[in-house]
């Protein structure tokens, strides 16, 4: 492609949304991906598209957003990657957490979330198969679900079908200022544009110290069990509400929680583990463990049911557990759209919208501030 | 349960390299544990049934009841890891036991099954490996059916159709790839080694006498029947495995034995790490060893048809050898035992791997296989992603190689988690995009950190030694 | 060869001890053991040797075992698989 008006850098989630908003925009893009298309994080993800574990204010003004534009990117690209408003489940089964649990949607509800409180009839009449005990859980009708990879695959088709470009196999090795543009080299070429957008995930750290800048990005690990497909057993989205202590955690060792959803191939996914243990992809047998404890204390019929895989995947931490959103004020004309943290899928298309008001200098939905990559950065 | 016995030898499969490893051990006085999937030792090569006579043939059948063994049949190993020298197996004895092994000393004979192709109908019940056909005749005494066609390619399929033959089968064909001026050239020469030429003429005589029709340089394109197998399609094809024009005719059968060779299983070496190679030949991914039989990881050995197909009798002398090696490593025996114990051993296996290469050239499967194909035709099993679903992945959502293939298409991700496909798969988009498999795609396929699938509720409940 | 007492869809048969439930099956006319949870398309044994997973059946309320290397037992109850199964 010819002068490209933007390179977008990476082809994940959020990646594939940067460039359809950018492109629908009326932009020329480039994207640049140093694998194949969501060959990051994106391809180790649940498909989580949720509200119910966004903390009032920036947080959650995004989130709320960002599900109700992925309805639109549905329309958009012809569907096709199985988005499903399934509706999520909480579950609290101590006193001090169901406490915590209530204040929480009150909050969430004040921001326009739809949290309704059910009591033991109820989260078994959505659930039939939980556990007899559970008597309390708040079931938050916006959360969805999709098939990311196949989310990023549409997206960045329709990238292609109106007029955009996408390399494979171009790993990022420099990227310095060239006169009025900057310029991206490559392993196997060089490429220039106004505009940068750093949508790498996990690594946008590495991209953004290649552009004399950084970014506080570290892998935070996470592992899944797949089962074997079942019968019927799990209709929504449902999770522990220790989940939300553990997202919220700084702790670098091990935070576990039980979520347990089911696909539409009929496996189920059970997660969730949280580390900060470097890049280590080694399999860690005892986690498993735990992630299969967790989730037969939800659903006890999983007994019996087969573990068939398990993979791990890095999610982007952030420090402040917001993602960065914007210019970076050490290298103009470089956008910031990663670390995303667990929320990368949940967030792709209102950080796309972001962006896309970003680079063309418009206003949107909300004031990008509290995302800003400034954040981190001394003033000198 | 758990071992931290560190010191005793472990060994992964029972077939020939397996048993072959254990009886060397036992004779210089060391303590093996052999674990094994299957209910009877022997693998493939050896399946036999309850009456068999065959651990007669073979004593090394015997060595599971010797004093120094410890046996464990029926038994899975479901993940493993390799650090700083010791290996730890995570076994999965039945749905409700487990047991860790923690080993310094590890012999991998995980063995090979059968490779196979997709083909439009390949999916009808009665369609069947050799492989399968075979183990229900040797090791359930069982029929598969009532009339046979044995087709693919490979030396494999001689005893698979005399087997049929001699228990009183009706096979109305053997239909085999190569012809018989190609095996003329590449073995004509070759001297007898172990008597396997000698095997040969056998299973032709039996074959002959039959009088079953043998097809030569065709190939089965097409499997036929509503709910169950009731003709296939035969073709000839050419040296590309494309279908000559208006060669094509049916065949009646119930059951079809049709067997490509065979596929190395990496999963243990690979979960633990050791690192793979291709093999040219045949273009399979097989576990690297050095002439000890040794992995890149030490102390991590491997021996038979999963560090490159070869036949019962090359496993038996690399299974030695391993086994050899490993002693000498670990100093169970000295450097002048060793070197008695491996005379005759090194030009034994060169000369069994010259054989098997030489086989493995005669029996090569040609990618024109993907022109036999239609869009409806069946390309995953487990998942029923079709050869048009990855068509429209490659064309409609630029798939450019196998990984994006499986994770877009399903293909590869259900239960035998790609096992049968796979290589199909990675061929296909391949052929697809118009250039050669590349060795990452066949590393990436043979990744499976969940080996075998285990019960939710016995990975919860561990162990407290754990 | 001892014959023991298994269920196959709850109706109680005859079964030799020691048998894979695969080739019990295939004796007992059952040459698909189930059928697949996207296009209802019959399956059975394929490999025979326990690495394709196509012989599924769901055994004591286990879904999606291999009949080719399930061992026939006393007492087992064996079901043929309509897709996924059921749970019971």
């Amino acid at each position: 492609m010819n002068s490209p008006d933007v390179i977008v850098i990476g082809a994940g989630v959020v990646g594939a949304a940067c460039a359809l908003a950018l492109c629908d925009a009326g932009l020329k893009v480039l994207v640049l991906e140093r694998s194949t298309i969501s060959s990051g994080t994106t391809s180790a993800g649940e498909g989580n598209i949720l509200v119910s574990d966004k903390t009032p204010g920036p947080d959650l003004t995004l989130g709320l957003w960002s599900r109700q534009a992925w309805f639109e990117v549905s329309d958009r690209v012809g569907g096709g990657f199985e988005l499903e408003a399934k509706g999520g489940l909480v579950i609290s089964r101590s006193a001090e957490g169901i406490a915590k649990l209530r204040q929480f949607a009150v909050q969430q509800r004040i921001g326009g979330v739809e949290a309704v409180e059910v009591d033991h009839t109820g989260v078994h009449e959505l659930e039939p198969h939980l556990e007899p005990d559970a008597s309390f859980g708040i079931y938050y009708l916006q959360d969805a679900q999709c098939h990311p990879m196949l989310a990023a695959a549409r997206m960045l088709q329709a990238v292609r079908v109106a007029g955009g470009e996408i390399r494979e196999a171009e790993e990022v090795i420099g990227l310095s200022r060239a006169g009025s543009e900057l310029s991206v080299r490559t392993k196997g070429g060089l490429f220039t544009a106004p505009i940068i957008v750093n949508a790498t995930g996990t690594w946008a750290g590495e991209i953004a110290r290649l552009a004399g800048s950084d970014l506080p990005i570290a892998p935070r690990r996470g592992f899944i069990l797949v089962t074997s497909p079942v019968p019927n057993l799990v209709r929504h989205k449902v999770y522990d509400a220790d989940y939300l202590a553990n997202v919220a955690s700084g702790e670098a060792e091990i935070q576990s929680s039980a979520v347990v959803e089911s696909t539409q191939s009929g496996t189920i996914l059970i997660g969730s583990s949280r580390e900060r243990i470097g890049f280590n992809t080694s399999l860690d047998v005892q986690i498993l463990r735990r992630l299969a404890r967790q989730a037969i204390s939800l659903f006890p019929l999983l007994a019996r049911v087969d573990v068939l895989r398990a993979y791990s995947g890095f999610r982007p931490y952030m420090p402040d557990h917001l993602p960065v959103i914007g210019e970076d004020p050490l290298v103009p004309g470089l956008f910031h759209a990663a670390g995303h943290e667990g929320s990368g899928i949940s967030l792709a298309p209102a950080t796309g919208e972001l962006i896309r008001a970003a680079v063309t200098g418009e206003s949107s939905f909300m004031d990008p501030t509290p995302f800003s990559p400034a954040r981190f950065m001394s003033t000198s | 349960m758990s071992d931290e016995n560190t010191e005793q030898v472990v060994i992964v499969g029972a077939g020939p390299a397996g048993l072959s490893a254990a009886r060397l051990l036992v004779s210089i006085g060391a303590r093996v544990l052999l674990i094994d999937s299957g209910e009877r030792p022997g693998g493939q090569y050896w399946r036999h049934g309850a009456n068999s006579s065959l651990p007669e043939k073979h004593d090394e059948l015997r060595i599971i009841a010797d004093p120094n063994v410890e046996y464990l049949p029926g038994t899975n190993v479901w993940t493993a890891t390799y650090l700083n020298g010791i290996s730890t197996l995570h076994l999965l004895i039945d749905r409700n036991r487990e047991r860790m092994v923690k080993t310094r000393m590890l012999i991998l004979a995980t063995g090979a099954y059968d490779r196979s192709l997709p083909f439009p109908g390949w999916d009808t019940p009665g369609v069947m490996t050799a492989g399968g056909v075979q183990a229900l005749l040797k090791g359930q005494s069982t029929l598969a059916g009532k009339e046979f066609v044995v087709a693919g390619t490979g030396p494999f399929l001689l005893p698979v159709a005399v087997g049929l033959i001699t228990a009183g089968a009706k096979v109305n064909a053997i239909v085999e790839a190569s012809t018989p001026t190609v095996w003329l050239t590449k073995l004509g020469g070759l001297t007898r080694t172990d008597g396997k030429i000698g095997d040969f003429a056998t299973f032709q005589k039996i074959i002959m006498k039959s009088k079953v029709k043998m097809h030569h340089g065709s190939a089965v394109v097409a499997a036929h029947g509503a709910d169950s197998l009731e003709r296939v399609t035969v073709a000839k094809i050419d040296r590309q495995f494309k279908i000559k024009r208006g060669s094509q005719k049916q065949i009646a059968c119930d059951v079809l034995a049709v067997g490509w060779g065979f596929t190395p299983d990496l999963s243990l070496a690979e979960a633990l790490g050791a690192r793979n190679r291709i093999e040219p030949r045949d273009g399979s991914l097989v576990v690297d060893v050095d002439i000890h039989q040794a992995t890149s990881l030490p102390g991590v050995y491997a021996a038979g048809e999963s560090t490159g197909i070869g036949g019962s009798g090359l496993a038996l002398t690399e299974g030695r050898i391993a086994a050899i090696a490993l002693a000498r490593d670990f100093s169970l025996i000295d450097s002048v035992t060793s070197k008695e114990l491996m005379v005759g051993l090194g030009e034994k296996r060169r000369k069994q791997q010259s054989f098997a290469n030489a086989l493995l050239d005669v029996y090569r499967v040609s990618n024109g296989w993907t022109t036999w194909l239609k869009p409806d035709t069946i390309l995953c099993r487990c998942e029923e992603t079709t050869v048009g679903d990855i068509r429209e992945s490659i064309s409609g959502l630029a798939v450019s190689d196998a990984r994006n293939a499986k994770l877009l298409t399903r293909a590869g991700m259900g239960l035998c988690q790609g096992r049968v496909c796979g290589r199909a798969v990675s061929e296909l988009v391949a052929d697809e995009c118009g250039r050669e498999v590349s060795l990452k795609e066949l590393r990436g396929g043979a990744k499976r950190p969940v080996i075998t699938p285990i019960p939710l509720g016995l990975l919860a409940e561990g162990n407290a030694d754990l | 060869m001892i014959e023991v007492r298994v269920f196959l869809n709850g109706e109680p048969v005859q079964a030799p001890a020691g048998q894979s439930v695969g080739a019990f099956l295939l004796t007992a006319g059952h040459r698909a053991t189930r059928t697949t949870r996207f296009g209802g398309k019959p399956r059975g044994m394929f490999c025979g040797i326990g690495i394709c997973f196509d012989c599924l059946v769901t055994i004591d309320g286990a879904t999606n075992q291999r009949a080719c290397v399930t061992r026939i037992v006393e007492g087992m109850k064996i079901k043929t698989q309509d897709g996924s199964g059921e749970f019971e």
